[in-house]
């Protein structure tokens, strides 16, 4: 079958990609380290720069395998809320839930000031968890997905307007500190704190793959998904609960990080042609690998002595994305 | 702000017919003082563009009588005696020069260090005015405040404290390079409340023993190789060589490692940047302001690569805390006490029996 | 052939649950019966809650009294998954379908046979097949649905609910946009699925041509209830026994339209110029179609009335009461006289 081939392509290019880009995050990065050496590091043969080994083992490694669960989890989670709500604009943002561990953690750096590792990545995910429980909690109540969006969307400006007053009333010292942490960031993940957030992001995975055959019946509507035997509540609760934890650990770990999720979904329907989830969930999952790997190598500019913050360099890939599919609307299958 | 001054739409100053002598400013980059027969000429440079003037203020005395002709410029007369501060450290500043009598009102006073204002905000003598960001214009009116000593940022302005009629001092001091050019705005302030031979004196006197204290620091052979501040985020901030921080830790006698980053803006850099050049560092110094008190096992928990500096590992970091210390004030006020604190740390020969003030040894 | 009684209510009322714990009931005590082998059609206008109905009978709306039946077990005691294998429904919804393919539309009809992720086994893929060649656009089974005309959309719509093999199919107006080709071959396939495989077919239809030819009951539904009145209860019976009968007429009298019993056609009221018509009888009856558009009434000819007589279809002798008679050569020229001569 035609289409059959086309998908198999993407595969393999996708899956080149990974790997060319993983490898890019190895090799590349503000200290010029030979490849010869990144080689005999990652082998364990090497013998000379102590701290190259350190760079390479302690800094590259998990920032490259961050970046890599990062941009899988917000990839997936933005299609899942983009094929719950119908809405092609729809984001792991737009619910609210990253708004809500913002405000956890503007919270406890700004109002507590408690600052310790631990204490942001709880804030973090208490904040997001607080939030997708609400939703969720409405979600029984309320019938129609687009009322559940609005909802969300309310409660997120709501938590933004808090995290303004807190703002308002900070030390510049804090507010700074904030704002640096609003940036987006895979650096802060060690390798010895990696396995929590691998252990997150793979479950939240791992259950999206299980909701790729709802997800395709709620294609359909409501209506229909609920005459093939969906349970179409329990499926919504499930959705949310999948793009709730992949986005609350993003955003713990990673602080939050705008527009892989909004389009890599985009990306990955382009790539495909078609809609369903049996391949779109998974090319997405790799699409978002790839776009953060490539967005985290493009934070170092060579030869500069300073580094660019990850949001300012995720908008660049992912609004000329989405003007595309806008302004070729008609052209695209999927919005007809 | 023109609005506020009363123009006479006289054309200033002629250097023949009035007599006029500049002061010798020494470090302070962004003010110059000309003196005059009727009055008192500054001139705030603009810290974001050093070409042009960001103000110019006129000081005419109380006793006197407001000469016919005018000179441009926002008129204050002086000395002051009812002011309201924007900053806690401004106001620290005047208690110095005996003027505390003059201070009225403070902004966001939970960052006062000093016990004598304290003192006076407890018994309502000083009133807090809110934040400095959006300050209690009506409390302002009440005090029936004469003058308003606020920070200027780059285009932005006061909001409604401009429509009062008051005149605003722009303090620039925090643009400056140098720590002693901070302390030297404190002779600018003591103009406006007439304290000006208090605060040269003052001013010398701080000078004097942190020229010693350096020229003491000089002296000595070793220069240890110090690195500043943490990661925050995906970059590790790092002041340049030429800004205020990289100029008071080469004066304490230390080579800082990134001295070279010329100019003042702060850089951004990788930590793996940071780990390739100063991982074999002699010393390792940073500032925080959490509820917790830094440990090694806090500081490795928090970033688990940080355990590969040299500091780390021979246990020679130092931390300061910047509330708990009066640190951000004495930046300004003393920055001799600070330089002393860093040469115990790099030189301890010199300095015996000293007590550190700000940073300590971390546990 | 002993017919089921698939899906039956009693004492039904439909409506809906408004938010203040109010309830607009739209019909009450309703008594319905769906048998196997049949294709029964819901007529009514709009407004009249056919969606409602139909919501209803397939569990998607909860009864606001009463029950409905499933093969004798109550509709509500079945799991979500074994109702899905007994009614498929087609609906008049929007989907966001548009992006995957006829055949990837189709085989989500076979979600309630397949495992957890899907997968789809070979018998399966026959079903699928099959679904697709009975509607007929085997050519189409590749392109996206977004591609499709209206009328094959609709198809591969039907397709998608032949694959998931349900004894009962239950359709909200499936003809509504469709061509007059399309509309007909949905209907002889929908009577096909009937008689072949002994499914239980209902439709909501505003085509009465079709229902009253190939509908082997009608129900007809009233407008709901007003101001918490009781509703009238629906009709329900074959098509000539309602027409014959009369309901069907009294079903649709209302402001300036009336159900010919004759012709089995709705038109306007006829008005009350007669006409007298004779001759050849295919001639005869369009030559009456044409005068009822132009506002007479056709019935038997008479000396005190203008009159047709159809020798062939082509030639027309008109006579008048005067005594004056006119020959016209075709339908065209024939109301041209009668205009001309009213004039």
């Amino acid at each position: 079958m035609k289409g059959r081939s086309k998908h198999i392509t993407v595969y393999i290019c996708l899956g080149a990609a990974l790997l060319l880009l993983f490898c890019g995050g190895l090799l590349y990065g503000a200290v010029r380290i030979p490849i010869r050496s990144v080689l005999e590091i990652l082998a364990g043969t090497f013998e000379g720069r102590q701290t190259w080994v350190q760079i390479v083992m302690q800094s590259r490694l998990p920032q490259t395998i961050t970046a890599l669960f990062a941009g899988a989890s917000l990839a997936v989670s933005g299609l899942l809320l983009q094929t719950l709500f119908k809405n092609p604009l729809a984001g792991p943002s737009i619910l609210g839930i990253s708004d809500g561990a913002y405000l956890g953690v503007a919270l406890v750096m700004i109002y507590f000031s408690f600052n310790t590792y631990l204490s942001t990545i709880l804030a973090a995910f208490v904040g997001a968890s607080v939030v997708l429980l609400i939703i969720i909690g409405f979600s029984r109540k309320v019938r129609n997905s687009v009322m559940l969006l609005i909802i969300g969307i309310m409660v997120g400006y709501l938590a933004s307007s808090i995290i303004s007053i807190l703002n308002y009333h900070a030390s510049p010292d804090k507010v700074h500190q904030f704002v640096l942490w609003g940036m987006g960031d895979f650096t802060g993940v060690s390798m010895e704190k990696l396995p929590w957030f691998v252990v997150f992001a793979a479950g939240g995975l791992l259950g999206s793959i299980f909701l790729i055959k709802p997800l395709n019946a709620l294609l359909l509507g409501e209506s229909y998904a609920a005459n093939l035997g969906v349970r179409v509540k329990r499926v919504r609760i499930a959705i949310l609960l999948c793009t709730g934890i992949l986005t609350a650990a993003t955003t713990a770990f990673c602080g939050p990080i705008s527009f892989i999720g909004l389009a890599v979904p985009h990306i990955a329907r382009l790539l495909l042609g078609t809609s369903n989830h049996k391949q779109l969930l998974p090319i997405t999952l790799l699409a978002g690998a790839c776009v953060a790997l490539l967005c985290n190598m493009l934070t170092v500019v060579p030869g500069s002595n300073s580094i660019l913050p990850l949001n300012a360099i995720t908008p660049i890939i992912g609004a000329p994305v989405i003007i595309c599919v806008i302004v070729n609307r008609r052209n695209i299958q999927y919005f007809n | 702000m023109a609005l506020l001054c009363s123009c006479n739409g006289g054309s200033g100053v002629t250097a023949e017919t009035e007599c006029f002598k500049a002061d010798s400013v020494y470090y302070a980059k962004g003010f110059e003082i000309s003196r005059f027969d009727d009055w008192i000429i500054v001139n705030v440079r603009n810290p974001w563009d050093t070409l042009k003037t960001l103000r110019r203020y006129v000081l005419i005395d109380k006793n006197k009588p407001l000469p016919d002709s005018l000179p441009e410029g926002i008129i204050i007369r002086t000395p002051v005696e009812k002011a309201v501060f924007y900053t806690s450290v401004h106001a620290s500043m005047v208690v110095q020069m005996g003027r505390i009598d003059a201070i009225k009102g403070i902004c966001e006073i939970q960052y006062v260090t000093d016990s004598l204002i304290l003192e006076r905000i407890a018994d309502g003598r000083i009133a807090d005015i809110g934040l400095a960001t959006a300050p209690n214009i009506e409390k302002i009116i009440e005090l029936d405040a004469e003058l308003i000593i606020a920070s200027p940022y780059e285009n932005s302005g006061y909001g409604a404290a401009e429509k009062l009629g008051i005149p605003i001092v722009e303090a620039a001091d925090y643009m400056e390079n140098h720590p002693l050019g901070r302390t030297e705005w404190g002779r600018f302030y003591a103009l406006l409340f007439g304290e000006g031979a208090r605060a040269d004196s003052i001013f010398f006197a701080t000078r004097d023993r942190y020229n010693h204290l350096k020229n003491l620091a000089g002296k000595s052979e070793k220069r240890p190789r110090v690195l500043l501040e943490r990661k925050y985020g995906a970059s590790w901030i790092i002041p340049a060589g030429g800004s205020y921080i990289g100029t008071i830790h080469s004066d304490a006698g230390a080579d800082y490692i990134f001295s070279d980053f010329k100019g003042s803006e702060s850089v951004h850099q990788t930590f793996e940047s940071v780990l390739d050049r100063a991982h074999d560092a002699d010393l390792w110094l940073f500032k925080y302001d959490t509820k917790h008190e830094y440990t090694y096992d806090i500081l490795k928990d928090e970033y688990q690569p940080y355990s590969n500096f040299r500091p780390f590992k021979e246990r020679n970091i130092y931390i300061c805390h910047t509330t708990k210390t009066t640190y951000y004030d004495d930046i300004t006020l003393h920055p001799d006490r600070l330089l002393e604190d860093l040469i115990s740390i790099y030189h301890p020969e010199i300095l015996s029996g000293y007590s550190p003030r700000y940073y300590v040894k971390m546990k | 052939m002993k017919h089921q009684i698939t899906i039956s209510a009693h004492g039904l009322a439909i409506g809906y649950s408004l938010r203040s714990g109010r309830r607009k009931v739209i019909h009450n005590s309703l008594d319905l019966e769906l048998q196997s082998g049949e294709v029964t059609c819901l007529l009514g206008l709009n407004g009249a809650g056919k969606s409602t109905l139909i919501k209803t009978l397939c569990g998607l709306l909860p009864p606001l009294a009463g029950g409905v039946k499933v093969f004798g077990t109550p509709l509500g005691s079945y799991s979500h998954n074994r109702l899905s294998t007994l009614i498929g429904v087609v609906l008049t919804e929007k989907t966001y379908a548009g992006g995957i393919t006829v055949y990837d539309l189709v085989s989500l009809g076979r979600y309630p046979h397949t495992g957890c992720f899907g997968q789809l086994k070979e018998s399966d893929h026959e079903a699928i097949s099959r679904a697709i060649e009975a509607v007929g656009i085997t050519h189409k089974a590749s392109s996206y649905v977004s591609e499709l005309s209206d009328g094959e959309r609709q198809k591969a719509f039907i397709a998608k609910v032949l694959a998931q093999e349900c004894p009962i199919i239950i359709l909200d107006e499936p003809t509504a946009f469709l061509d007059v080709t399309s509309r007909i071959e949905i209907m002889v396939l929908l009577r096909k699925l009937a008689r072949e495989q002994k499914k239980s077919i209902l439709l909501s239809t505003h085509d009465l041509d079709s229902a009253i030819q190939l509908g082997d009951k009608l129900w007809l539904q009233e407008r709901g209830a007003k101001d918490n009145r009781s509703s009238a209860p629906m009709v329900c019976g074959t098509p000539e026994d309602l027409i014959l009968s009369g309901v069907l007429e009294s079903f649709f009298s209302k402001k300036g339209v009336v159900f010919d019993s004759y012709s089995g056609k709705i038109s306007p009221v006829p008005s009350e110029n007669p006409v007298g018509v004779d001759g050849e009888a295919r001639s005869a009856f369009w030559v009456g179609n044409a005068l009822k558009r132009k506002g007479f009434a056709p019935t038997a000819p008479s000396k005190e009335i203008i009159s047709v007589q159809c020798i062939s279809s082509a030639e027309f002798v008109v006579s008048f009461p005067d005594g004056e008679t006119l020959i016209a050569k075709s339908i065209e020229e024939l109301l041209n006289l009668f205009t001309n001569s009213s004039s």
